[in-house]
């Protein structure tokens, strides 16, 4: 069965840091989370559908998440929502994203302009 | 298509992965090709179910997304040492406290008063405890121990391990119960452990006991653990 092509590795962390952001206000399962997710990225971001579990499962497991099973319109599903350690993990990993990306972008800013050495 | 749930769930387990977690990512990924799937008939796909499968993931990343994060394992794979040498013991002292205290709330509440001689159910009572300590308490531990194993799609080696260890802790270990049958006469319960010329005899009965449980058990897995 041929795969779909997702993010590379580098993008390793991000799935957490979105189900995170995603999860702060909304009581959500895993197929309405990766929807969600290519929406409001405009499928920039690709996540492995089925990898998305294991994830969610850990960071129930770590108390970021709470996890329960709900019906909603006939339909039994596991519905996540972020704990307070849910939210406190989600400020640490949005500002450690924020360093990350502040010190790429002034990397590929002297790129554009030239290195000196 | 079909998605194989088995061979996945089967290699999860294998690897250690808790049951718990194992059970649910099962429940989810169907969920979630039926969503899929769904999605897909709707926007007039050819193949719904393939091009479901093709998004949830190949059956090898979704197997590996799950393995390699530790703290989803199971104590069982985590620590079989921890579950399979202390446990039983733990559970042995845990039946014989609870023994214990059912046997003393009975007779404060509704046994005899001190002098009397005990009522037939207190007799029977007693009996039964004795022989449930004796007999049935190995078989229950062994059958635990059976159970978790085979569950967990583990290797032999700590399931007998854990045998062992119940017959002999078991063998070790006593409750007995002795009831008044004369006016005058005191009831008492005694709890402790003792080596005797019977202690190594006891051991082998127990492990003859709850040996062939666990192998039967792991030769019929497929029919028993799911």
């Amino acid at each position: 069965m041929p795969s779909r092509d997702t993010n590379p590795s580098f993008m390793s962390g991000v799935p957490e840091l979105l189900l995170l952001s995603l999860l702060q206000d909304n009581e959500m399962y895993g197929y309405e989370l990766v929807q969600a997710v290519q929406e409001r990225t405009g499928s920039a971001i690709t996540l492995g559908e089925g990898v998305i579990y294991p994830v969610l499962h850990a960071l129930e497991r770590d108390g970021a998440l709470t996890a329960r099973r709900k019906t909603v319109n006939g339909r039994s599903r596991v519905y996540y929502k972020a704990t307070e350690i849910g939210a406190q993990r989600f400020a640490d990993i949005k500002a450690d994203w924020g360093r990350i990306t502040t010190a790429i972008s002034t990397v590929l800013k002297g790129a554009e302009h030239g290195f000196s050495i | 298509m079909v998605f194989p749930f088995e061979r996945l769930r089967d290699r999860l387990l294998t690897a250690g992965v808790s049951p718990r977690h194992v059970r649910r990512y099962m429940a989810e990924l169907s969920d979630h090709i039926t969503d899929l799937e769904a999605n897909a008939k709707a926007a007039g796909h050819p193949a719904p179910r393939q091009s479901a499968l093709e998004r949830l993931g190949r059956p090898d990343d979704l197997a590996q997304a799950m393995i390699e994060r530790p703290e989803l394992k199971a104590w069982t794979a985590r620590a079989p040492w921890a579950v399979f040498l202390f446990g039983p013991p733990l559970l042995l002292a845990a039946i014989d406290l609870i023994s214990i205290l059912l046997v003393i709330a009975l007779v404060k509440t509704i046994g005899p008063q001190p002098g009397e001689i005990a009522p037939d159910w207190l007799v029977s009572l007693a009996a039964a405890v004795n022989f449930i300590h004796v007999y049935a308490v190995p078989l229950l531990l062994g059958g635990i121990v059976a159970a978790v194993a085979t569950r967990q799609r583990m290797r032999p080696l700590w399931p007998l391990v854990g045998l062992v260890a119940i017959g002999v802790i078991a063998s070790l270990n006593y409750l007995h119960i002795d009831v008044p049958l004369a006016p005058g006469q005191h009831g008492e319960i005694s709890l402790g452990a003792s080596a005797g010329r019977w202690t190594a005899f006891r051991a082998a009965i127990n492990l003859a006991l709850t040996l062939p449980l666990y192998l039967a058990w792991r030769r019929w897995r497929p029919a028993f653990a799911r």
